[in-house]
């Protein structure tokens, strides 16, 4: 509503336009229009005029006519009377044969006639007339009397619309010019050829044409009117379109406006809102930054109680690697400082035994035989508490070479042959003839005599039977015998430390207790197993495997 | 009669290894440190040496090393006598040129020909 109030009221540039345009149109319909309607006067004029030129040649040739003949005779009537300016003519009026009178008729008198008639037939009137006339009706009239005058000063047509008695005339007016053929009769004037001696004027009335231009006139004046109309039409209604174009525009840029006033608003909102937002952001990360140095700051302590830690811990192991060292060291200085006297005993007792030293009694050799023997599980002792220090500190070191397991087995079984015998035990041996692998020759050889001496031990009748062979990609030795064998609920004890198992109704055996643990522990450092089989009163197969090649602990 | 010199510095050990090889026939050279037994080397010019390997001041794997130096003593053949439990000595007193070893405490029945089997070869 305030809208259209506004268009109103304040008149638009189009508008100012679109009434421009009306007057540019009507300006260029108007003038179009006048200057047809001109034309059209113009030519109404023209034609007046060419039918002006058109009767005065008909006259001029008439009076030639008349002239060639020189002159003409007609027959007397009321209305053609002789004429009395032609009176000093000889034979100016005659009879014919029958009595019919005749009378001279020069140019002038017949276009007079003519003209006569033609003014009550057309209404067009013609007038010979000259400056100088014989007869006085012939004088000019003011106007015909200005064209003369301005023929005697070249002009060789002059014409203008008059009016006459209350009509208007195109008058048209040319001169008469002297012929030969008029001096026949005028010569006596003193007429030349050439002279202008008057003029002949036309009058053409201007209603008929007049009437005739009105029809174009009107035309022109409906064509333009129309022409107009539509122009203006045209203006008004591309202006009313252009009007609502602008005014919708206007409404769409105003409602555009409207909108953005409201984005505007909207922004301005979400604006502070998200000020509001980064504002509380920006604390949380101020308290999100104090968070992350408070942590930095306990990482960094951390760290540095990590860096002290470790530097302790560091200190820590050296000294445990040097206590590590000195065990070594004091393992190894027990081991010598041990076998030293253990050399003495076992070797003196040993020649005292061969009778080195002199002639012994039965009782002293059975004596010396004991101490012989303690001496060795003493040794023994030794040798297993060592391994065991060795193995659980895992600083068992190992000589992986390539040997044949069946010249080892040899040998082992050889070392025992003098006491198997003195049992009264068969040993018997089923290996390849080489069977080449590569392993740790002393710790397998030591698997094989701890399970020999075990064998050995609890075994008093029957035989002993080392067996080796190939099977699936390693190595299986097993040493069985026709012993006592082992409870089925013992076996689960055989390989821990120090699991001597009692046998009733037998003395205690000698032994470490510590064989078989070892033995277990060493078929793993060399990537083997052992297991022990056993029935109670038959025997016990103890079997342990062996790598082709030797890759690494197995665990 | 073919002279040996032991090297050991145990008194007990000296006289047991003196006692059995006497027994078996040989002129025993005793020496109680390795100092001594090189000395030995040169004055007494032994067959075969019986070299233990852990001994006080300089030990049995260095002096070896300087027997070996010589031109002259290098043929004499040492025998280590080694501990079983110390891993490596076996290798090591091979590597200072020894020829063979026997490991302690010895074998009273077997020590003897053990020592044989070294001088014939």
């Amino acid at each position: 509503m305030n809208d259209s109030e506004k268009i109103k009221t304040r008149p638009s540039l189009l508008e100012r336009y679109a009434w421009t345009m009306g007057a540019v149109w009507t300006a260029v319909v108007g003038a179009s229009l006048i200057w047809n309607v001109f034309e059209v006067k113009h030519q109404t004029l023209e034609a007046a005029r060419i039918q002006a030129r058109f009767v005065y040649k008909k006259d001029v040739i008439f009076r030639r006519w008349n002239t060639q003949h020189a002159g003409v005779y007609v027959p007397v009537t009321d209305k053609t009377q002789p004429n009395p300016y032609l009176s000093h003519i000889p034979e100016r009026d005659i009879r014919t044969p029958s009595g019919k009178l005749l009378t001279f008729m020069n140019p002038a008198y017949m276009t007079r006639q003519v003209h006569e008639l033609a003014e009550k037939e057309q209404g067009i009137r013609g007038h010979i007339t000259s400056l100088n006339p014989i007869r006085p009706e012939n004088s000019p009239d003011p106007w015909e009397t200005r064209a003369l005058q301005a023929f005697e000063s070249g002009q060789t047509e002059i014409s203008s619309v008059e009016e006459m008695e209350g009509k208007e005339y195109m008058r048209l007016m040319r001169p008469l010019i002297t012929e030969k053929s008029c001096l026949g009769c005028h010569a006596a004037q003193g007429y030349q050829e050439g002279d202008i001696r008057g003029g002949i004027s036309i009058s053409i009335p201007m209603d008929s044409l007049k009437a005739i231009a009105r029809i174009p006139m009107l035309t022109f004046g409906l064509g333009h009117a129309l022409l107009w109309l539509i122009g203006l039409g045209g203006i008004a209604l591309a202006t009313e379109r252009l009007k609502q174009r602008e005014s919708a525009r206007r409404q769409a840029a105003e409602a555009l406006e409207k909108a953005k006033d409201e984005l505007e608003i909207r922004v301005e909102e979400r604006t502070s809102e998200l000020e509001i937002t980064n504002e509380q952001l920006r604390e949380e990360i101020t308290q999100r930054k104090q968070v992350e140095e408070e942590l930095k700051k306990a990482h960094d302590e951390l760290e540095l109680k990590v860096a002290e830690r470790t530097k302790e811990l560091m200190q820590a192991n050296l000294r445990l690697k040097e206590l590590d060292r000195l065990k070594s060291m004091f393992i190894a200085s027990m081991s010598h400082e041990l076998r030293t006297p253990l050399n003495s005993i076992i070797g003196l007792t040993g020649i005292i035994l061969q009778g080195i030293s002199g002639e012994i009694t039965e009782v002293q050799r059975k004596e010396l035989t004991m101490v012989k023997n303690s001496a060795n599980h003493l040794l023994a002792l030794i040798n297993d508490v060592i391994d065991v220090s060795k193995i659980e500190a895992g600083k068992v070191e190992l000589v992986i070479e390539e040997l044949d397991l069946s010249e080892l087995i040899q040998e082992v079984s050889d070392s025992f042959k003098i006491a198997v015998d003195e049992k009264g035990l068969k040993l018997s041996l089923e290996t390849p003839e080489r069977l080449i692998i590569k392993s740790d020759e002393r710790r397998a050889k030591q698997i094989i005599i701890n399970l020999m001496n075990n064998a050995l031990k609890f075994t008093d009748k029957g035989k002993i039977e080392i067996k080796a062979a190939k099977k699936d990609g390693c190595i299986e030795v097993s040493v069985a015998d026709t012993g006592i064998g082992i409870n089925q609920e013992n076996i689960k004890m055989l390989f821990k430390q120090f699991s001597r198992i009692h046998v009733a109704g037998r003395t205690k055996v000698e032994g470490t207790g510590l064989g078989l643990y070892i033995s277990k522990k060493i078929a793993a450092l060399l990537g083997g197993e052992i297991e022990a089989k056993s029935e109670f009163g038959k025997g016990s197969k103890f079997t342990f495997t062996l790598p082709l090649k030797h890759k690494g602990v197995k665990t | 009669m073919k002279k040996i010199l032991v090297v050991e510095d145990n008194e007990n050990n000296m006289y047991l290894f003196s006692r059995i090889l006497r027994k078996g026939g040989f002129e025993v050279i005793p020496a109680t440190n390795g100092e001594e037994g090189v000395g030995m080397v040169t004055k007494e010019k032994p067959d075969l040496i019986l070299m233990d390997i852990q001994l006080p001041d300089m030990d049995g794997l260095e002096a070896t090393k300087k027997i070996k130096k010589s031109e002259a003593e290098r043929k004499i053949p040492i025998i280590a006598l080694t501990s079983y439990a110390m891993l490596g000595d076996k290798e090591k007193a091979f590597a200072a040129g020894c020829t063979g070893y026997i490991e302690k405490p010895i074998n009273p029945d077997t020590f003897l020909a053990e020592v044989k089997k070294y001088l014939v070869s």
